[in-house]
């Protein structure tokens, strides 16, 4: 143990008087670093490091390559991604291969024929699939904020059916997190409008606010603007809407067509005939030729019939059917615009009456005898008290025994019947307003009430009928006034008095019911009552008149 | 030290050790103990050779310590350490072991193993240092630290920066590739998870390679953690360039690449020569200047880097003459 203290005591003092060398004799020290250096090399086996050094070497260098790519640029990097990617398919290609896809079902949602490129492409190859999402892959890795490769990339699943990563990815890029991207904001639009015409749930706002940001970009599809448009019309935005519709028809000179719509809505005269003129231009070049479609001559005939050019708008229709006589759309538009030449001859004569020329009503009838608007017009003969004519009640007749006919073409029906004093005609009808449309409330209290009026062997099932009403619309006046008719006329005056109460307390200025009320209190001697009744009568009257 | 003269040359710590030659007793008990750990840490043992790579680890180990053993015996027969301190090492190992049967404990019984070792090669390891020959013994517990790295995220790192590698290669070829996590999808192939374990061309391999170089070649400490850690950067490079390339090649036909174990055996190959290269290399570079290099005077540099590269021996040999500045010719 002494011996060891002993070794270790003179050690470290050798060692301590060797480092104080450094201090007092620095040249001494540097030279015996020299020396230690020389030993060093002279004592290797060299042949032994050459040996070894290449493999170092070729260590080093895969190392020094490895490195050499950290010095390369983001946007180098970028750039060299782009041209390679580009080189195995262009964004361009990626974006009409997609349309491709959408196409059919974008044109049909919007209600336009497809634009179809003038050869069907290609469909992209799975391996050109992979490497252009690898590419748009590694840019991304590379550079998390590309707005490119986000798009190719999105492009790519919509492509390989993974629609809801195209979807997330155009999301992403709509959302502005990387910049203003308005192409994305068009697809998700696109792709919102497909969805829905295949009646999936999709958010009207999200969809009204991707067209807006789509709006935005200068190459915007005019469909789009034109989707957009129309959907501001919808919601009462009719000035912005004229705006998209300006801007689509630029794009799209036949979009021309729903800009005159607009210009109609607004009544701007002018307006509204200069784009006629670009209509006309625009869809009638096609007319009498190969390319003809109904599509262009409704189109030409819409305008002429915005334009008040009924005559002009029956012309082209005529002709068209007379190409294509089993054309419905056609057939259905002529019928439209006779009906409307129809609607035009009504004129008020200055005894009250009514002067209609039924000869046009009767063309637009035999022109598409289907055509429900003009059973309605037939319909609104009655309350006019002008008589249809034989061709007419038979037409009336075919489509009420086709079932052709609507709830609201049978309501005139009875209503003009009820003016001509046909009471069983009209009780028919609104049976059928009732068969077609059990819960219309006007329909039960107005059959409720012709029923009872015809016989008093009819009162239960009026009962049944205005209670029913009543369920349907409670505390309703109107009703409650039909029911008491409907119990005075099954000798139940006492209940009748409830119900005509219970009608004034509900609409106090029902002076008719308070009237019956008066007669069913003089009738039961309540005479006290009925006064009070009566002089409350005369105050509403007298209100009424000062008013 | 100090009695000598300015014209006398002395080395630092020279020390004559004359220790007891083992007996037969010495192997009787280290087999018993050897024979009990094993059996104790069957399942360890089952489990970790289980794996194709660990098994040539294992494989590589035992290899790299008879090479050791026979090289060690040949320098001298003066054993590391007194045997009392050997002996001292079989005790633990029993006490680990009684553990291990007391508890179950697998790892327990490796320790057991190891300690057994290590007071064997304390005992009979000939011509080195204590140190050195702790060192050695050390290396046999060394399946143990692998099997716990190997449930730590210390691989999953391993694999991440070797695709980083290989990632970072494949750009400054021009080679379009993306990452997702520890895959690479090249353009025309995919590069399958960058396997640390489990295969020929493993880390855990590689690593046994190195080992056998280690204690094959008897390295001091900072060579054979030269050695330890450009094995991984080897595996890491080695993976990375056999992949590009085989890309590279693949691409040129349009086929598909594949990693197979034809290509494995390829790859450890390629990785054998370049440890063994790269171990040649640092050893060469690392070896003490010899005695008669060195300037007696100053020898502090020399004395400085011959303890760096000769550890863990701590004892080293270096030359010294004392200065004396007493009166010169011109005084007199």
């Amino acid at each position: 143990m002494k011996n060891r203290r002993t070794t270790f005591l003179s050690d470290t003092k050798w060692l301590l008087s060797e480092f104080a060398k450094v201090f007092y004799n620095p040249i001494g020290v540097a030279g015996g670093f020299i020396d230690a250096t020389r030993g060093w090399k002279f004592s290797r086996i060299w042949w032994r490091v050459w040996l070894h050094t290449p493999f170092v070497v070729l260590l080093c260098s895969a190392y020094g390559a490895s490195s050499a790519s950290l010095f390369r640029s983001v946007e180098s990097q970028i750039q060299a991604l782009k041209v390679e990617s580009e080189g195995r398919c262009t964004t361009v290609r990626l974006e009409n291969n997609c349309n491709e896809i959408y196409e059919s079902d974008f044109s049909k949602a919007v209600g336009l024929s497809q634009v179809l490129p003038d050869k069907p492409l290609e469909p992209l190859s799975e391996l050109t699939i992979r490497n252009v999402e690898l590419f748009a892959r590694r840019a991304i890795s590379v550079d998390p904020t590309n707005q490119d490769a986000h798009f190719r990339l999105a492009l790519i699943y919509l492509l390989s059916d993974r629609n809801e990563q195209g979807r997330s990815e155009l999301q992403l890029l709509a959302s502005g997190k990387f910049g203003v991207f308005p192409q994305a904001s068009a697809w998700l639009a696109k792709d919102d409008i497909v969805r829905k015409t295949r009646g999936e749930d999709v958010s009207l706002v999200l969809l009204m606010s991707h067209l807006e940001q789509a709006s935005q970009w200068k190459d915007c599809d005019a469909r789009l603007l034109y989707a957009y448009s129309y959907f501001l019309q919808a919601t009462g935005d009719v000035v912005k809407s004229t705006v998209l519709a300006n801007k689509a028809s630029i794009a799209n000179p036949e979009f021309n067509l729903h800009l005159a719509r607009l210009y109609a809505l607004q009544k701007d005269e002018k307006s509204l005939r200069a784009t006629a003129y670009v209509v006309e231009d625009v869809f009638g070049k096609r007319l009498n030729s190969k390319m003809e479609k109904d599509a262009d001559r409704l189109a030409v005939a819409e305008v002429k019939k915005l334009t008040d050019r009924l005559e002009e708008a029956e012309t082209v229709l005529q002709e068209g059917l007379d190409l294509r006589p089993s054309s419905m759309e056609l057939r259905r538009e002529l019928s439209e615009v006779q009906r409307l030449l129809y609607t035009k001859s009504i004129l008020q004569r200055e005894d009250g009456g009514v002067d209609a020329d039924l000869i046009l009503l009767e063309k637009a009838g035999t022109t598409d005898p289907s055509n429900p608007n003009i059973i309605s017009d037939i319909a609104k003969l009655l309350p006019m008290k002008i008589k249809p004519t034989k061709p007419l009640m038979e037409l009336l007749k075919t489509q009420i025994a086709a079932g052709k006919t609507n709830v609201q073409t049978h309501l005139l029906l009875a209503q003009g019947f009820v003016l001509m004093d046909n009471m069983k005609e009209a009780l028919k009808n609104w049976e059928i307003v009732i068969a077609k449309e059990p819960n219309n409330v006007g329909a039960l209290n107005n059959l409720a009430l012709g029923l009872a009026m015809d016989s008093p062997a009819n009162c239960d099932r009026s009962l049944a009928l205005i209670s029913k009403a009543l369920e349907l619309s409670p505390n309703n006046a109107e009703f409650l006034d039909s029911l008491g008719d409907i119990l005075v006329i099954a000798k139940r005056p006492l209940e009748a008095i409830n119900k005509f109460e219970l009608a004034v307390r509900v609409d106090k200025s029902r002076v008719q019911t308070r009237r019956k009320l008066v007669r069913v209190y003089q009738s039961l001697g309540m005479e006290d009552m009925a006064k009070t009744q009566s002089r409350v009568i005369e105050m509403i009257e007298s209100q009424k008149t000062k008013q | 030290m100090n009695e000598l003269n300015a014209n006398d040359i002395a080395d630092s710590t020279a020390t004559e050790v004359v220790r007891k030659k083992p007996s037969a007793w010495v192997e009787i008990l280290f087999l018993s103990l050897f024979a009990a750990a094993v059996a104790a840490g069957w399942r360890f043992w089952a489990d970790w050779l289980s794996v194709r790579d660990q098994s040539f680890f294992t494989f590589c180990m035992i290899v790299g310590l008879c090479v050791a053993m026979v090289r060690s015996s040949r320098e001298g027969e003066v054993t590391a350490m007194r045997l009392w301190i050997g002996s001292g090492f079989y005790a633990i190992s029993a006490i680990a072991l009684a553990l291990s049967f007391g508890s179950g404990s697998a790892i327990a019984s490796v320790f057991a193993l190891g300690f057994a070792i290590l007071g064997w090669g304390l005992i009979r390891f000939a011509g080195e240092s204590p140190q050195h020959a702790i060192g050695l013994g050390l290396v046999c517990l060394l399946p143990l630290a692998i099997s716990n790295l190997v449930s730590t995220e210390w691989l999953d790192w391993l694999e991440s920066t070797a695709v980083a590698f290989t990632s970072r290669l494949a750009d400054t070829f021009g080679m379009s590739h993306v990452r997702e996590e520890s895959r690479i999808l090249f353009e025309k192939g995919i590069a399958d998870r960058f396997s640390c374990q489990g295969s020929w061309d493993s880390v855990i391999a590689f690593l046994g390679i190195a080992l056998a170089c280690i204690l094959g070649f008897r390295r001091n400490f900072i060579p054979a953690i030269a050695t330890l850690l450009g094995t991984v950067a080897i595996w890491i490079a080695l993976r990375g360039c056999v992949w590009v390339t085989l890309v590279y090649l693949g691409s040129q036909n349009e086929t598909w690449v594949a990693w197979s174990p034809g290509l494995e055996l390829v790859a450890l190959g390629l990785g054998a020569l370049f440890i063994v290269n790269w171990d040649g290399f640092w050893g060469s570079i690392f070896e003490p200047i010899p005695f008669e290099y060195i300037n007696a005077d100053f020898p502090l540099v020399a004395f400085l880097w011959n303890w760096f590269c000769s550890l863990p021996k701590l004892a080293v040999r270096v030359p010294h003459r004392e200065t004396d500045f007493g009166p010169t010719e011109e005084d007199f």
